[in-house]
């Protein structure tokens, strides 16, 4: 299994409907499945801030670099106002302890 | 990518691991802080946040135009007189101008990192109906949580460089970290740095509702430094520094450390006029005194009286024993 994580900062005020329309969005991609969301408040220097990151699973065999690909061209697309994407990376199962480790696109 | 860009992002992962592997152990034996990620993201203003991460890990994300925005203001800087002298004991103006900078971009990193050392981060989470973790007692409201964190942030991170100051002159290439009075040196290129980055709170454009006014945490930092140059002036009252009686020779040492760091340096970014109200509390902060002739003074004044509040309410959160001499 490989999964893809997307880290994503929301502004506006209804962070609830961008949330939303992203999950839509990453659901919607080939072989993959959206298993974890979650919003969280940040605390900025300057500003306040909410910080959304998702986890996609693709459940067959398919490389980092495949996953990875897939996620930023369905992120490529219109997004919801107020939401940018702030880093998305590949995420691979150890082999030894069974604990994640992000991988290099 | 070009070699600006380059000299930017090496400066936010240096800052990084220098909060990670050697601000943090060295206040505290806890290894907290490599529970950090450190990212950059592409920005064009004074931009830094910090948000729960997997776990019991933060992720910390600096903003690449702060290092360039920091730097374009020391180019603004007066270094004459007594700085321009205090900088050939650090080896020229050019190293000891380069210890401002790291300094003021560790700043940031720094104020960010205790945001979770403090406990904010996990308390504010604990605040959201939706991510709380279990029952608080009596909780702030969010506007006094946000008012005190943030000057908290700024007055941990300002006090940890000031004593990290021989680490911090290490990390500067060229720069002579030995010898007699370099500690006042290296305290006046650490203050300028960090004031120097407040100040561009300041001109960055309109304060978000619930955050200080950059003026007032103009005011707080100023209070930090007299915390950590005169710790012997003050006791704990209530959960907040109050001056304590002192004998004039006390007063005098303290006076004259500031005399040759941090007035010059305050001086050097054209922010110590005596003449003012600012730069009255400014002065009276520097003496140990409660501020009160300015709108800022008087809003720093007022926020400390929740302080003990604040620091009860935050007693379990934290995470390190920096805040352990305030609880109960």
């Amino acid at each position: 299994m490989t999964d893809v994580v997307v880290v994503m900062r929301l502004a506006g005020d209804d962070a609830d409907a961008s949330k939303q329309d992203i999950l839509a969005l990453l659901e919607g991609v080939a072989g993959a499945d959206v298993t974890d969301s979650s919003v969280d408040a940040a605390l900025g220097m300057t500003a306040k801030e909410l910080v959304l990151t998702v986890t996609i699973s693709f459940a067959t065999s398919v490389s980092a670099n495949f996953a990875t690909k897939a996620i930023e061209d369905a992120l490529q697309g219109p997004l919801p106002d107020q939401v940018t994407v702030e880093e998305i990376f590949c995420e691979t199962p150890s082999e030894n302890d069974g604990t994640v480790e992000e991988s290099p696109e | 990518m070009g070699e600006q860009d380059l000299e930017t992002l090496t400066m936010i992962r240096v800052a990084g691991e220098f909060v990670i592997y050697v601000l943090f152990p060295g206040i505290d034996e806890t290894a907290f802080a490599e529970r950090i990620d450190w990212r950059h993201r592409d920005s064009v203003g004074l931009d830094a946040i910090i948000s729960p991460w997997r776990k019991d890990r933060y992720r910390i994300a600096i903003g690449t135009a702060v290092p360039d925005l920091i730097l374009s203001r020391l180019q603004a800087v007066n270094v004459e007189g007594e700085t321009a002298a205090r900088a050939e004991r650090l080896g020229g103006i050019e190293p000891a101008m380069t210890l401002a900078w790291f300094a003021g971009v560790a700043f940031f990193a720094t104020h960010e990192a205790c945001h979770a050392a403090a406990g904010h981060v996990a308390y504010q989470k604990a605040l959201n109906p939706e991510t709380n973790t279990g029952d608080l007692p009596r909780p702030l409201d969010l506007a006094t949580f946000r008012l005190l964190s943030e000057l908290e942030a700024d007055g941990a991170a300002a006090a940890s460089l000031l004593s990290a100051d021989y680490e911090l002159m290490r990390t500067i290439e060229g720069l002579s970290s030995d010898g007699d009075d370099r500690a006042d040196s290296a305290m006046m290129f650490i203050v300028i740095g960090v004031f120097a980055t407040l100040e561009l709170l300041a001109s960055e454009g309109p304060v978000e509702d619930g955050y200080p006014t950059p003026e007032t945490r103009y005011l707080n930092v100023v209070a930090a430094v007299f915390r950590h140059v005169a710790p012997n002036l003050l006791q704990l009252k209530s959960g907040d520094y109050v001056r304590r009686e002192a004998s004039d020779e006390e007063v005098q040492n303290v006076a004259n450390r500031f005399r040759h760091s941090v007035l010059p340096a305050l001086a050097a970014l054209n922010h110590f006029d005596v003449t003012t109200p600012f730069g009255e509390d400014i002065a009276a902060l520097l003496g140990g005194a409660v501020p009160n002739k300015s709108e800022a003074g008087r809003d720093l004044a007022r926020y400390s009286r929740d302080r003990a509040r604040f620091m009860r309410a935050l007693s379990r959160f934290r995470e390190t024993r920096m805040w352990d001499d305030f609880n109960d």
